[in-house]
């Protein structure tokens, strides 16, 4: 099998944490970016689509679909 | 008219006369005719005049004088005396023709073809030679020796070896005092027992050659083993000095001697904390969070303020709130002493806390006190107005507190990403380490292996429970931080340092903002030693009470380092043997114990701070801070607090004559010395020509390095308003026809972006072009014009950013995580003798500032100096030119 | 073999410019890759530089193996075989992906399947090797779509490994960048790449070529090089 080598899109990543922790000790997945919730909720109510499907979706737990 | 022509035909007439005595008609025809050309014509001098025709008849006796001879004769002369310009009777000229005459006739200088080499030249190649030849035995010299350590310590690493390193033998407690012991004892040797000339010279070289063996070999061992030698060396010079080089007879001279020593003992004694205290930095590493968020404290912001300019306040705040850490832990607060409503205003604004309070009592303390009052999270990070975070600045330091509850304080470097007065004066940004990075860079995290950290007023985070222990931040002296921090640790708690910049900030912007500052933290050092002294009281250890007291007394080098500049000044005026002894014996005790350390401290300090550099930055604060910490030592509670100034802008070339009178003073005290030094040579007394000498040589050095602190008080022009930053991620532009190009950014400030592309770009200056870049997963879009652009480099500036979007800027450019990372990358290790050579043009750079600076009443004085020097070089033989053939 | 099926949530969402762009960059780091056409719209051919008179491919064909000459290769060495001008059963569409499946082929070649919108991607009868990248734009309708599908997986579970990819994303406009955000913290499944929207990946399409090929300093260069090396790590999990 051929052996790519992972490659992040340059625009898109974590790439200055990745920086930081490669130069002095860490790993990527110990740092914690911080999901802003409130937000996320501004967001969901600034939209009245959005809110519509976020309470009729609330009563599922939709997050036991992703492994 | 007409008189003069009656008189002129007058002497003319009995001149006639008498020449035709002697020369036929035609002849003296030709006399008259050439003289009255020379005279009337070319403005020669009557003298001249006079002579010239006859020079002329007497050289037509030799040559054939027809035209073509003639002008070719002319031609020649022209070249091979290019300085003599007509009129060519004139003294000077004559002078010039003399030398020069004598010049070409003795080096048989030839303007026909290339001229063989001059003695210079040949000289230059010939030193050029040997020192390449040096250079190249020196490289095969240590790498002889880095392989000769390297199998000792592959050596060391065999079987037998590892067993005798490992008997229980080691255990017992007797063998282990004995042994401290004996060492003790052959160290004590070494330092005390006199040794006869030639057994110091031994003694000397076998130290040198080790210590010059160990120079490029790489490790923990080869630094301790010079560390050790040196330490040895330098107190056996002591020991010497304090022994053997006295004079007792002489008052004066036993004065200024003892002055000396004092001094000497000082540089000793800070030369041993400093080696101990940075023997092994501990270079910390940050402890992750945990994961699940809900188990993060709570944290406080500080922004302190006083009379900063908003525009340097908005971006700190800006980046404060973009810091990744929950937003319901988070609080940031801008603390306004100057009750500013446009500071309010922004608060609102941005969403941010802002505190102020009726008074302003005991300044940036007091104001970070009272807001403690009404705030209430558990940890308090504390910024300075200007000192931007980064976004992970808090996922980095809290980690230390999770990790061990006695931590009361994490402190990371403070880095600057403008220029400080030396590197902005003096062009050196980036290009040598600056002043603050050998206490960030080196200082600090050694003192870290010792828990002696101590907080340093921003880019730290403080335990609040701490804080409320000791009952706030402390009042009682100017430099509030240590002294806080020096509470904490009393109480029992500790201290953390990561060496990793998390935020940067501005430097002071003018030589006499800086030296304000630094006579700030000197005054409150040395209140802190009076008030609080750290070798006395409970609570610290003896490691960190030695590692605070050498911070205290680098701020005491203001009368050393003034003694050290104008001691060799003794000998040459009051003729006072200030080091008793011959000048062979100083000669071999004082050279190779310098050396010795320099190349220590190079290799300790190497990539923080460059030889020689030390002494400059100590040269232009030495003055300075001489008196506010006598005052404070003597009475610590008198003087009064001097807020530092940022974001100033100087905006045209000055000298700042105020602030390097000192310098000056000194520098002229050193320069008329040396003068005087001469004269003494050449006229004095022949006994004393080696202490002379020597007292020439420390004279000299002194002159560069005050050269050095002169130059730094050229201020320069500062040209740009908004700071550039120079950084290096991937970004991306979008084309207003809808094509994206991969771009990378190359430096920002906060109105503007420069990029570089892979290749050449299509784009036009006034493009419309939207800049995307991203801040951890999220893109933002940001609407850009080109101002200017070239093959692969475009210039862009931000249109009118709302405050959503200058939030993501910050938060894309100033606040990334790796904004910093790279402030020690560029520096290679110090090599003294390059240092000492950049030191020295710097020095130079010094004298030619002065000059140009000069205040109008020296002008006439310089002006007339330059003219005489011009005029004395003119006399001088030049080489002449080169002589293209077209008439032959 | 690696089986990816893409598909837009609905129609237009740029699912055709995917398969062939993923496909070059998978074959520029020597990946085996075939590109098959589910799509009545036979399109894909168009992006590997097939002729526009050539309109037949395998549903023109009564059985597979009479319509192995409708397999082409592009100039990158991309194999493709387009879906011709006949329409075609679910049961032949699966007949067809399962017939690719018994090809003399590398085991670790990729197989991408471009799927139309309108087709129940439960049709195909998908294994848990195989990955479906429903394709997404930021806009409320495809939000609204990506909730109905949750729902619907969350009653019947798959057994394929679903991911929603976003195409043609542009940070500027506010609905988008809003959008995403909410999706990339709120919405499970969600791919961790998204295709920036780029002019030239419509632009090469019009020069007969992938924007891989035309624009290698471009952004949808880089996207398209990160979706495939994702895809890798992916497939490489799944091993």
């Amino acid at each position: 099998m051929n052996v790519f080598a992972v490659k992040k899109s340059n625009i898109l990543t974590q790439y200055d944490i990745d920086n930081l922790l490669n130069r002095f000790g860490g790993k990527t997945s110990s740092y914690i970016e911080i999901v802003d919730v409130q937000k996320n909720n501004q967001i969901i109510e600034k939209y009245p689509l959005l809110s519509d499907v976020s309470r009729s979706s609330a009563m599922f737990d939709l997050n036991m679909i992703s492994k | 008219m007409t008189k003069r022509h009656n008189k002129v035909s007058l002497t003319e007439k009995l001149f006639t006369a008498i020449l035709s005595l002697f020369f036929t008609k035609k002849i003296v025809r030709f006399i008259l005719f050439k003289f009255h050309s020379y005279f009337n014509h070319h403005k020669v001098s009557a003298i001249g005049a006079m002579l010239m025709p006859f020079i002329l008849l007497f050289t037509s006796l030799f040559l054939k004088l027809d035209n073509s001879n003639k002008k070719r004769l002319k031609n020649k002369l022209k070249h091979l005396y290019p300085h003599v310009s007509e009129p060519i009777s004139t003294p000077a000229n004559i002078i010039r023709v003399l030398l020069q005459s004598i010049y070409l006739a003795i080096f048989q200088v030839s303007t026909k073809h290339q001229p063989p080499e001059t003695a210079i030249k040949k000289s230059t190649k010939l030193i050029s030679k040997i020192v390449r030849f040096v250079r190249l035995i020196d490289k095969k010299l240590t790498r002889l020796f880095k392989k000769l350590w390297l199998k000792l310590r592959i050596g060391s690493k065999n079987q037998s070896y590892q067993r005798v390193r490992r008997a229980t033998i080691w255990n017992s407690k007797l063998l282990k005092i004995t042994l401290y012991f004996t060492i003790a004892f052959t160290v004590f040797v070494f330092i005390t027992v006199p040794f006869s000339l030639e057994a110091q010279a031994i003694y000397i070289s076998l130290i040198l050659i080790v210590a010059y063996s160990l120079r490029r070999v790489k490790g923990q061992i080869a630094t301790i083993t010079m560390i050790t030698l040196s330490v040895t060396t330098s107190t056996r010079y002591l020991w010497w000095r304090y022994t053997d080089t006295l004079n007792w007879g002489d008052p004066l001279a036993l004065a200024l001697g003892m002055g000396l020593l004092l001094a000497e003992t000082y540089a000793w004694l800070v030369l041993i904390l400093g080696f101990f205290q940075t023997i092994n930095p501990l270079q910390r590493k940050p402890i992750p969070m945990d994961g699940d968020t809900a188990k993060w404290p709570t944290v406080d912001i500080y922004i302190p303020t006083y009379n900063e300019p908003l525009s340097v306040v908005k971006p700190t705040a800006i980046a404060a709130q973009s810091i990744d850490w929950p937003a319901d832990k988070l609080n940031i607060y801008i603390l306004d002493d100057g009750k500013r409503p446009e500071f309010a205003q922004l608060a609102k604004e941005i969403g941010v806390g802002y505190l102020d309070r009726p008074d302003n009592s005991h300044a940036k303390a007091g104001n970070m006190n009272h807001a403690m009052e009404y705030t209430d999270g558990e940890y308090i990070a504390i910024f300075d107005c200007d000192h931007i975070p980064a976004r992970s600045f808090l996922q980095m330091t809290m980690g230390q507190f999770m990790a061990d509850e006695k931590v009361c304080l994490v402190q990371t470097p403070h880095h600057f990403f403008s220029a400080d007065p030396f590197e902005r004066n003096l062009d050196n940004h980036r290009k040598i380490p600056n002043e603050n990075m050998l206490f960030y860079g080196l200082i600090q995290d050694g003192n870290d292996m010792w828990d002696a950290t101590f907080f340093c007023g921003s880019c730290a985070v403080l335990k609040r429970k701490a804080l409320d222990d000791i009952g706030g931040f402390a009042v009682e002296t100017v430099t509030e931080d240590a002294h806080t921090a020096l509470r904490m640790q009393r109480e029992g708690y500790k201290t953390a340092y990561i060496n990793i910049p998390q935020a940067a900030g501005l430097a002071t912007d003018s030589l006499s903002a800086h030296v304000g500052q630094r006579i700030r933290w000197a005054r409150g050092m040395a209140q802190i030693f009076r008030l609080d002294n750290p070798l006395l009281g409970k609570g610290l250890s003896l490691v960190q009470r030695l590692c605070y007291i050498n911070a205290m007394l680098h701020f005491l080098s203001g009368i050393p380092r003034i003694v050290f500049l104008t001691a060799p000044l003794a000998l040459i005026y009051f003729n006072a043997y200030i080091i008793y002894a011959p000048f062979f014996a100083i000669f071999l005790y004082i050279v190779p114990t310098l050396m010795q350390v320099k190349i220590t401290n190079s290799r300790v300090q190497g990539k923080y701070r460059y030889s020689f550099w030390g002494e400059v930055y100590e040269s232009v604060l030495a003055w300075y801070i001489l008196k506010p910490t006598t005052v404070a030592l003597i009475n610590p509670n008198k003087g009064k607090f001097n807020v530092t100034e940022k974001g100033g802008l100087n905006d045209t070339a000055r000298y700042d004559w105020l602030i390097s009178k000192p310098y000056i003073v000194l520098l002229l005290i050193n320069v008329i010395g040396m003068c005087y030094a001469i004269f003494r040579l050449l006229f004095g007394d022949v006994s004393q020509i080696g202490v002379l000498l020597i007292s020439m040589i420390w004279v000299s050095y002194n002159i560069i390095i005050l050269g050095a602190a002169v130059a730094v008080a050229a201020e320069a022009k500062q040209v740009r308003s908004s700071h550039r930053i120079k950084a290096n991620f991937p970004a991306a532009i979008r084309l207003e026809n809808g094509r994206t190009i991969k771009v990378k950014i190359t430096d920002y400030s906060d109105s503007g972006v420069g990029i570089e592309t892979i290749s050449e770009h299509p784009c036009r200056e006034n493009d419309k072009v939207e800049l995307l870049m991203s801040r951890g997963k999220k893109q933002f879009s940001f609407p850009t014009f080109i101002c200017n652009t070239r093959k692969t480099q475009i210039g862009l500036t931000l249109r009118d950013l709302d405050l959503a979007k200058q939030k993501a800027f910050i938060q894309c450019t100033f606040s990334r995580a790796d904004a910093w990372i790279d402030w020690q990358e560029n520096f290679k290790h110090d090599r003294p003798s390059y240092s000492f050579k950049h030191v020295f043009i710097t020095s130079l750079r010094g004298f030619t500032n002065l000059i140009y600076h000069a205040p109008s009443q020296f002008k006439p004085f310089i002006i007339l100096m330059a003219n005489i020097i011009n005029f004395v070089v003119s006399l001088l033989p030049k080489k002449p030119i080169k002589y293209y053939n077209q008439y032959d | 073999m690696k089986k990816i099926f893409i598909k837009g949530i609905k129609g237009g969402t740029g699912a055709t410019s995917i398969v062939a762009n993923l496909a070059c960059a998978l074959r520029k780091s020597d990946e085996d890759v075939i590109a098959i056409d589910l799509d009545p719209k036979s399109d894909l051919g168009l992006h590997f530089g097939l002729s526009w008179e050539h309109t037949s491919g395998w549903s023109n064909y009564l059985s597979f193996e009479s319509a192995l000459d409708e397999f082409h290769i592009d100039d990158d060495g991309v194999i493709f075989l387009p879906f011709g001008t006949l329409s075609a059963s679910t049961q032949r569409t699966q007949k067809t992906i399962e017939s690719v499946q018994q090809l003399e082929i590398n085991d670790s070649a990729w197989l991408l399947f471009d799927c139309p919108s309108h087709q129940d991607i439960q049709n195909y009868n998908l294994s848990s090797h195989d990955i479906v990248l429903e394709v997404i734009n930021c806009d409320a309708i495809c939000h609204s779509l990506i909730y109905r599908r949750l729902l619907q997986l969350n009653q019947s579970p798959k057994k394929w490994q679903h991911y929603f990819l976003v195409n043609n994303y542009n940070s500027a406009c506010e609905l988008e960048s809003d959008l995403l955000q909410v999706w990339q913290s709120e919405t499970p499944l969600l791919a961790p790449v998204h295709v920036n929207k780029d002019e030239v990946v419509k632009e090469s399409t019009a020069f007969r070529n992938v924007a891989v090929n035309c624009a290698p300093f471009s952004v949808a260069h880089d996207d398209f090089e990160t979706l495939a090396s994702w895809l890798v790590t992916r497939a490489a999990d799944n091993d």
